[in-house]
């Protein structure tokens, strides 16, 4: 701790009543007196502690400081596996700090790649059963195969960004793309994949205000922007990662009415609502020529306001714990899709990737799939309704969907990415999904410490 | 052309019963900087002034800057509490 911060507790310690003189509500918000006057200095004292005390996100990462030209093959391999180790305590750090506040349905588990084997993955979040959140990619070292993903994982702060905006696909996810594949709404999926991502980079930055400060959560958001920015410009780029509105919103709540941040509930509702307005607007401006009459037209007005209150009626249903999203209802195996995967995914195409093919399919089969998932999403509700208390209390056994339930295989939905490419996710999901992958011996380092089981 | 003084930050100023000093509560700042105090004014290395309306607080501050400047503080406050400190030091010579 500094000096100064050690001065600063001895001055707030048996500090007894204080004097609060705030300058005229006019001129500004008093957050001092706001937060003072539940517990006086008591509480400052408190807060100071925990700024003071060596966090474990602010920890400095133990890296080789003697390159690996240098040391022997033997030593190579350990100094390999030094680093690996340092890399997943790091994360573990990091999701101790980030992911701990607040209610989620999902117990997160960081896998890291390893970036030998898949050297053009970038983060990716899943699903599995048991209300698992896998987190795949959470690596401090992006440098030898993606300069912009490097720039997101140089900081402590940056690798926390990555981890809560992966872990936002694992709060709302599930329940968005289950409504995609349902929607007959024409741009039902454009627009949702640019709220999914747009929403996991609000909430992202909001948590990191509400956990370190406005600062270093706007340092952040700079950078946040800045990949952003570049992303669109890349030819591949379609623009489902345009969360510039977002975060042009997100920065003003943060410069201007902080206030409204003031619970982990807040920071869920406002990632929300900021990213429904953030992505209309970013869809309206990308104008895709095959929708331009749809957009100017009614129905897309009238869809939209429709997908608006059905998301927020999702937000709600995570707060308030009348929902199952941690309840894996697909399954994402596809591999005979996977190798003649379009770039672009339809709703049909995402209905595909949800569902088991062990013969392959035909549009025949994927309606009848529909019909299917239509009625176990009945299903669901009626056990959600039985569930509910279990789920609100976030103790009870996870409630399993009648699809999975004695299944003996390992499968997981891929929900959210950081990368851009969207046929990214296919190959990534012939590479991470399955009872192989969890087993893999090959696989160093899944056997060593893993957080979160 | 005219040129216009940098905006000040207002302070909060907050005196404890038992402890001599005072603690200057500010809002969240777009960049972390040190505060810098001449002839009673405390200023940021830009030049923006911390001030507090308050008369008879910002006297009494100014009084516990004269006697030990270590006993005030410079803290940003969020709407959820303490964000951090900030130094305050003698204003540097020309």
């Amino acid at each position: 701790m500094s000096e100064q911060l050690s001065r600063l507790q001895a001055f707030l310690a048996d500090a007894g009543d204080l004097e609060v003189v705030a300058p005229p509500a006019d001129v500004r918000l008093d957050y001092f007196a706001r937060f003072a006057r539940l517990a006086g200095a008591a509480l400052v004292a408190t807060q100071v502690a925990a700024v003071a005390a060596p966090s474990p996100a602010r920890a400095a990462v133990p890296t080789p400081s003697v390159s690996s030209a240098a040391l022997s093959s033997e030593n190579s391999v350990a100094a390999e596996k030094t680093r690996i180790v340092a890399a997943m305590r790091s994360v573990q750090d990091l999701s101790a700090r980030y992911l701990s506040a607040g209610r989620s349905p999902t117990s997160a588990r960081i896998v890291m790649i390893d970036p030998e084997k898949l050297p053009d993955e970038g983060p990716l979040a899943f699903i599995e059963p048991g209300e698992v959140c896998r987190i795949e990619g959470i690596r401090t070292d992006y440098s030898r195969t993606d300069p912009r993903l490097a720039v997101m994982a140089d900081t402590p702060a940056t690798r926390a960004f990555v981890l809560i905006h992966e872990s936002m696909h694992c709060r709302l996810g599930p329940a968005l793309m289950n409504h995609v594949a349902q929607s007959t709404a024409p741009m039902a999926y454009e627009f949702a994949v640019r709220f999914n991502e747009s929403s996991a980079d609000a909430y992202a930055v909001l948590t990191l205000a509400r956990k370190d400060g406005i600062p270093a959560a706007l340092a952040v958001l700079d950078r946040v922007t800045a990949v952003r920015e570049a992303e669109m410009l890349l030819p591949e780029s379609e623009g489902h990662h345009d969360s510039r509105d977002t975060l042009r919103r997100v920065r003003a709540v943060l410069e201007h009415t902080p206030e409204r941040l003031d619970s982990d509930d807040a920071a869920f509702s406002l990632a929300i609502t900021e990213a429904l307005a953030g992505a209309s607007t970013a869809l309206e401006r990308a104008e895709p020529k095959e929708y331009r009459v749809y957009l100017q037209s009614a129905d897309y007005a009238a869809d939209m306001q429709r997908f608006h209150g059905t998301v927020e009626e999702m937000a709600r249903g995570y707060l308030e714990g009348a929902h199952g999203l941690g309840a894996p209802k697909v399954i994402l195996n596809n591999l005979f899709m996977a190798p003649r995967a379009p770039a672009r995914m339809s709703p049909w195409g995402l209905l595909a990737k949800l569902r088991p093919a062990e013969h392959g399919f035909t549009a025949a089969t994927l309606r009848k799939d529909v019909e299917e998932i239509t009625r176990s999403l009945a299903r669901d509700v009626a056990a959600s309704a039985t569930s509910k208390h279990a789920i609100a209390d976030n103790d009870g056994p996870a409630p399993v969907h009648a699809s999975l339930a004695g299944s003996p295989e390992r499968h997981a939905v891929s929900i959210g990415r950081l990368r851009s490419r969207l046929d990214g996710v296919y190959s990534g999901v012939l590479h991470s999904t399955g009872a192989s992958e969890l087993t893999d011996p090959a696989a160093d380092h899944e056997n060593l410490d893993r957080p979160g089981l | 052309m005219t040129t216009s003084a940098p905006p000040p930050i207002y302070a909060t100023a907050v005196f404890a019963q038992n402890k001599p000093g005072a603690l200057l509560s500010i809002p969240p700042l777009a960049a972390a900087t040190t505060f810098y105090v001449d002839a009673g004014r405390v200023r940021t290395a830009d030049g923006r002034e911390l001030l507090i309306l308050d008369v008879e607080a910002r006297a009494r501050v100014a009084d516990a800057l004269v006697r030990d400047l270590a006993s005030v503080f410079v803290v940003e406050t969020g709407p959820l509490g303490f964000v951090r400190d900030y130094p305050i030091e003698p204003a540097r010579s020309l």
